[in-house]
C-alpha cells in the first residue's frame, strides 16, 4: 500500500480526530521502523541486522539519559501500570523509577561524527508503553526547568518581505 | 495518468472547518478543489515519481556538501558573505532537516521534468497529508472509486519518524514561528506543532515579529523564554537581511529547516545541479542569467532566484508566445531555464509535488492552474493510484 493506514491529529481542530482505513482496526499511526525486540528486528528484515543491533544497543544506552523518571513507584505506576516500573539506583545514591522499555525505534539522522561529507547514520531511540497502549517515545515531556531570558528587543526578523498571503512556495 | 471529474463530498467544508482546515478557500476563491482528481497506476508513481524525487533528494544532498567546501557556489547563489561559515557549520555539524518538496512536469509518459525545489519553506503540507488522504478515504466507503485505490501518501507518519528522532535531542521545548498575519502559514504550523507534539515535544508558538533577543544574543519568545529550538516558515534569504541575523552564529538556536537548506532552496540551485549533471532526464537545461537584462529568446523561461508560487516568472515558448507573471521580485538575479510546458489535461495544468520527508519520497500533491505558470491561486487537488 501507497499510503499510511491511519492518521490522528489532536490539537489543531475543534475535534480531536482519529482517521483510520475504513477496513483498518483503529490504531495509532505507526512509524515504520519501531520494533518491539531486536529479534523482530532481524526477522522482518527492513534493515541489515548489523544495524538491528547497533541501534538497539544504542536505545539501550539511551534510556539513562532520556527515559521517563518518576519520584515515586506510584507515579510512575499510575502512567505506565503495574508491573511495568523498576527503581534504578547510582552509586551517588541518587534513585528515581522508569517504565520499562517496551521496544527501540529506528531513525535516520545526518551523521556528521562518522566522517566528512553527507553520511546516513542510524539512530535508534527507546520506546515506552504506556497504560492504554500509547507510545510513549521517551525524551523530554515537556520543560523540566525554564530557561528564560531578559529580552532587550523585539521585531528584529519578520519586516523585509512585501506583503503576501504565505511565505512558503 | 488521467484527470477525472467527480461529485465532491457532501459537508466536506463542514468538515474541513472542523478539521483546522480553514484556508479551503481564499476570499471565496476556491483552493482546494476536489471536483477534481488526478489518478495514476502504480508504476507511474514508483517509476516516474517516487524514484526520482529520491534520485534527485542524493544530487541535492551532494551539491550542498559540495557548495560548502567551495565558495564559489555560495556566492553564485548569492548566499551574504557574513552567513558563509554559519552555513558551512550547519552543513558539518549534520543539523538534521525535516521535509522539502520537489515540483514536476509529468503526463504519464516520459520522464518527469524538475521546475524547481522548495527545500526552505515548501507548502501545501497539511492538504498533502491529511486532507487529500482523507478525501480517499471516504470517497471509498462512498464507493465512488475502485475498491483497490491507493495514494501516494505517507507524508505524515514519515513526518512523526522525524520528531521522533528529534524528540530526545531537545532540551526543553520546540518553538513554531509563522509571519502573525497569515492564516495560512500559522495553520501549517499548527498541523506540524500538533505532530511534534504526538511525539512528546513541548511545543510553543511565536510570531516571526515577536521574536526577541537578550543581551548576549540568545533569541525569546513573547514569554522571554529562550529559542532552543525552532520550526521557522519564514525564508532564510529573509532573515539574513534582517537585523537580528547578526546573532544567528551565536544564538545557539537550532533552526528546522536548518542553515544549509538555503542553498537549495534558491532557483541557482537548479542551475548547478544542470551543471553538475547535465543531460540527467529529470532535469532541464538551466543556467544563470547573469548578462544585463535582454530580450528573453523562444524556448526559454526566466525566474528570479528567490521568487515563490510562479511571481516574476517571464516565459516565451518556442512559437513565441510571451507570458509573464507580476511580483515583487523584479530586478533581482535570474535562472533561465529551458521551456517544457506542463501539460494540458482538458485546460487543467497539474504540477506534481513530491514531498521528501526526512530524505524519503513521502508522497505527491497536485496544484492544477489554468496557464502555464502556476501561481498562488493554483488549486490543490487531490489524487489516487488506481489499477491499470
Amino acid at each position: 500500500m501507497k499510503r499510511s493506514r491511519s492518521i490522528e491529529l489532536a490539537l489543531m481542530g475543534t475535534v480531536p480526530l482519529l482517521l483510520a482505513a475504513c477496513d483498518q482496526a483503529r490504531e495509532p499511526p505507526r512509524p515504520t521502523l519501531l520494533y518491539q525486540s531486536l529479534q523482530q528486528c532481524i526477522s522482518e528484515g527492513k534493515v541489515s541486522a548489523d544495524v538491528c543491533r547497533s541501534t538497539y544497543e544504542e536505545a539501550l544506552q539511551a534510556q539513562q539519559r532520556v527515559a521517563p523518571r518518576y519520584g515515586s513507584l506510584a507515579e510512575c505506576t499510575e502512567q505506565f501500570g503495574d508491573n511495568q516500573c523498576r527503581q534504578v539506583v547510582q552509586s551517588s545514591g541518587d534513585h528515581w523509577f522508569m517504565p520499562a522499555l517496551a521496544g527501540f525505534l529506528i531513525g535516520r539522522a545526518l551523521d556528521a561524527d562518522r566522517g566528512p561529507g553527507y553520511v546516513y547514520g542510524w539512530n535508534g531511540r527507546p520506546i515506552y508503553r504506556a497504560r492504554g497502549g500509547r507510545e510513549v517515545w521517551g525524551g523530554v515531556r515537556g520543560p523540566q526547568s525554564d530557561s528564560v531570558g531578559e529580552t532587550l528587543s523585539r521585531g528584529g526578523f519578520g519586516y523585509s518581505s512585501a506583503a503576501r498571503a504565505s511565505w512558503g512556495g | 495518468m488521467k484527470r477525472i471529474v467527480m461529485s465532491e463530498r457532501p459537508g466536506w467544508r463542514e468538515q474541513a472547518d472542523a478539521l483546522g482546515f480553514r484556508f479551503h478557500s481564499l476570499d471565496n476563491v476556491p483552493y482546494w478543489d476536489e471536483s477534481v482528481h488526478y489518478r495514476f497506476s502504480l508504476a507511474e508513481i514508483e517509476n516516474d515519481i517516487e524514484r526520482p524525487t529520491e534520485e534527485l533528494h542524493e544530487l541535492c544532498m551532494d551539491l550542498v556538501a559540495r557548495a560548502v567546501r567551495d565558495e564559489q557556489y555560495l556566492r553564485r547563489l548569492g548566499v551574504p558573505e557574513p552567513f558563509w561559515d554559519y552555513v558551512r557549520l550547519s552543513y558539518l555539524r549534520g543539523d538534521p532537516h525535516i521535509y522539502g518538496r520537489m515540483d514536476f512536469a509529468y503526463d504519464g509518459r516520459g520522464p518527469a521534468k524538475l521546475y524547481e525545489l522548495n527545500y526552505d519553506t515548501p507548502t501545501s503540507l497539511y492538504e498533502a497529508a491529511v486532507f487529500q488522504w482523507l478525501w480517499l478515504e471516504q470517497c471509498l466507503d462512498l464507493k465512488w472509486l475502485p475498491a483497490a485505490s491507493d495514494q501516494f501518501n505517507s507524508v505524515q507518519e514519515k513526518l512523526l519518524l522525524v520528531f521522533a528522532t528529534l524528540a530526545p535531542g531537545l532540551k526543553h521545548r520546540m518553538h513554531f514561528a509563522s509571519v502573525r498575519d497569515s492564516q495560512e502559514d500559522r495553520a501549517t504550523v499548527a498541523y506540524l506543532a500538533d505532530l511534534a507534539h504526538q511525539c512528546g515535544i513541548a511545543t510553543h508558538y511565536v510570531a516571526v515579529e515577536d521574536i526577541g533577543r537578550t543581551g548576549d544574543g540568545h533569541y525569546t519568545d513573547r514569554d522571554d523564554r529562550v529559542i532552543e529550538a525552532i520550526f521557522k516558515l519564514y525564508p532564510w534569504e529573509d532573515l539574513f537581511a534582517e537585523e537580528f541575523s547578526h546573532y544567528l552564529p551565536i544564538a545557539g538556536a537550532n533552526w528546522f529547516e536548518p542553515p544549509w537548506k538555503c542553498v537549495l532552496s534558491n532557483k541557482g540551485a537548479l542551475a548547478l545541479l544542470w551543471e553538475l549533471h547535465p543531460g540527467h532526464p529529470n532535469l532541464l537545461p538551466t543556467y544563470f542569467e547573469d548578462a544585463p537584462r535582454r530580450a528573453l529568446a523562444r524556448g526559454w523561461v526566466r525566474k528570479p532566484l528567490l521568487s515563490r508560487e510562479g511571481a516574476n516568472v517571464e516565459m516565451v515558448t518556442p512559437q513565441g508566445a510571451r507570458l509573464e507573471t507580476p511580483g515583487p521580485y523584479g530586478g533581482t538575479r535570474c535562472v533561465r531555464q529551458a521551456f517544457h510546458p506542463l501539460p494540458d489535461f482538458n485546460g487543467g495544468y497539474p504540477l506534481i509535488g513530491s514531498w521528501i520527508i526526512g530524505d524519503q519520497a513521502a508522497g505527491t500533491g497536485i496544484r492544477e492552474s489554468d496557464s502555464l505558470i502556476t501561481r498562488d491561486t493554483a488549486r490543490f487537488v487531490p489524487h489516487a493510484v488506481t489499477p491499470e
